[in-house]
């Protein structure tokens, strides 16, 4: 086998550190030029070692040790020194949150309960405009898509203003506006109520379709109706 | 006569005296790993920044944010794991910053900063050759080789280290040399000056 063959053999050997096969150990003893490129080899990875070696294991400068423990020091006084401000400062800041959360003018209808409302139900079914048309579903006409508002099993009256109980079907991305619109409207509770209020769902319902009724037919001979000319006919001839 | 103490509210003097306690008990287990983990952390920043002030600094800062962070290590058995991590990945940083740096101030002075005595006198021609070969390599067999040559550092431990399989750290510590020998063939006639 040529020499090439055994070049890569030869530097794993080396590389690994661990002892040739037999066959190269055969070919190393008859080949004097490869012996020779695989003590280089061993060379050069020895020398990468001792380098690795001496650049990884340096002595640490005696100063360094102490350095830091006057640094550590630094540390701990300035956080205790810090530790009485940022409690303070966490502290205030958490007054202040409550007091704007207490002074905050209230809505008829918070954003968290139009929320509810709208995710009560996240059922969705897309539908046609036309469609709800023809069955009767008041759309709201916020977008190109249909928002129909259903009654869950018992409809409310549509002025009774509880609105907890509808279910309304919102795309996913418009429930947030939807939920603000509703959430903007204190004092108009009719407007609320119109966009929550359940369209009359009776397509479903069964159609009472009655039978037609086609009264008997009576059948004549066509010569008796000859016969039955009318009297005026037959004056006239 | 009656005596009144003084006392902040919503801080008795016993919660004063346990914080103080907890704090001075959680310094006194950092400074016995600083001693033990410090070198370490120098060690690693040398390896890779190869400047003695640039590797001092940067094992500082690391031993300083890990100190910042030890209330937070839950387990403390990774410390050194840790350190190593934090001072490499600084390093790295600072490697990389002063580049950028180096390359401003060159294009500014045409001159290249001096290497100090000190780092001259350490490094020999093969050793120059052997060093721009290491910053050529992939930081992760960097990392390898570098704790891989760490005395008293055996393979299981640098993989306990580096948190990864020993099969992992071995194959890594292959190619990283293998690599170095392709790049530092052509040199290997500096290694008879050394």
């Amino acid at each position: 086998m040529p020499c090439e063959n055994y070049r890569e053999a030869l530097t794993e050997a080396a590389a690994t550190d661990s002892a040739p096969s037999r066959e190269l150990r055969s070919h190393l003893a008859a080949c004097a030029s490869c012996r020779a490129a695989f003590a280089d080899e061993q060379r050069l990875f020895a020398a990468i070692d001792t380098g690795l070696r001496a650049s990884a294991n340096t002595d640490v400068p005696p100063t360094f040790l102490p350095h830091v423990r006057a640094s550590l020091e630094k540390v701990s006084d300035s956080q205790r020194r810090w530790t009485p401000f940022l409690i303070f400062a966490a502290a205030s800041a958490t007054i202040v949150l409550m007091l704007f959360i207490a002074t905050r003018p209230r809505h008829a209808m918070s954003d968290t309960q139009a929320r509810q409302i709208l995710s009560a139900s996240p059922r969705e079914k897309p539908e046609t405009s036309a469609r709800s048309e023809a069955s009767g579903t008041r759309a709201i006409a916020a977008s190109s898509h249909s928002y129909r508002a259903e009654p869950l099993r018992n409809p409310p009256p549509a002025n009774s203003g509880s609105s907890s109980q509808f279910e309304v079907l919102v795309p996913p991305e418009e429930r947030e506006a939807l939920a603000r619109f509703i959430s903007l409207q204190p004092e108009r509770t009719e407007v609320v109520i119109a966009v929550v209020t359940p369209a009359r769902d009776d397509k479903d319902m069964l159609l009472n379709v009655k039978p037609l009724e086609i009264a008997e037919l009576a059948v004549t001979p066509l010569e008796a109706l000859a016969s039955e000319v009318p009297d005026g006919e037959e004056e006239k001839q | 006569m009656q005596e009144l103490v003084l006392i902040q509210p919503g801080r008795t003097a016993e919660n004063e005296f346990a914080q103080e306690a907890a704090a001075a008990a959680l310094r006194r287990e950092f400074e016995e790993r600083l001693a033990e983990c410090g070198p370490l952390a120098y060690r690693v920043a040398r390896g890779v920044l190869r400047n003695i002030a640039d590797a001092e600094d940067v094992a500082q800062e690391a031993l300083l944010r890990a100190y910042r962070r030890f209330e937070r290590l839950r387990d403390r058995t990774r410390f050194r794991a840790w350190l190593v991590r934090i001072a490499f990945r600084l390093a790295i940083d600072r490697v990389r910053s002063s580049k950028r740096r180096g390359v401003r101030e060159t294009l500014w002075s045409q001159r290249a900063p001096r290497p100090s005595t000190e780092d001259v006198a350490a490094t020999s021609e093969f050793q120059e050759h052997l060093d721009r070969a290491m910053d050529e390599l992939p930081e992760k067999h960097r990392l390898v080789l570098l704790l891989a040559a760490m005395q008293g550092h055996t393979l299981e431990e640098v993989a306990a280290m580096l948190a990864l399989p020993m099969g992992t750290v071995k194959s890594r510590l292959f190619f990283a040399r293998k690599q170095l020998a392709e790049k530092l063939r052509c040199h290997a006639k500096t290694i008879e000056k050394r």
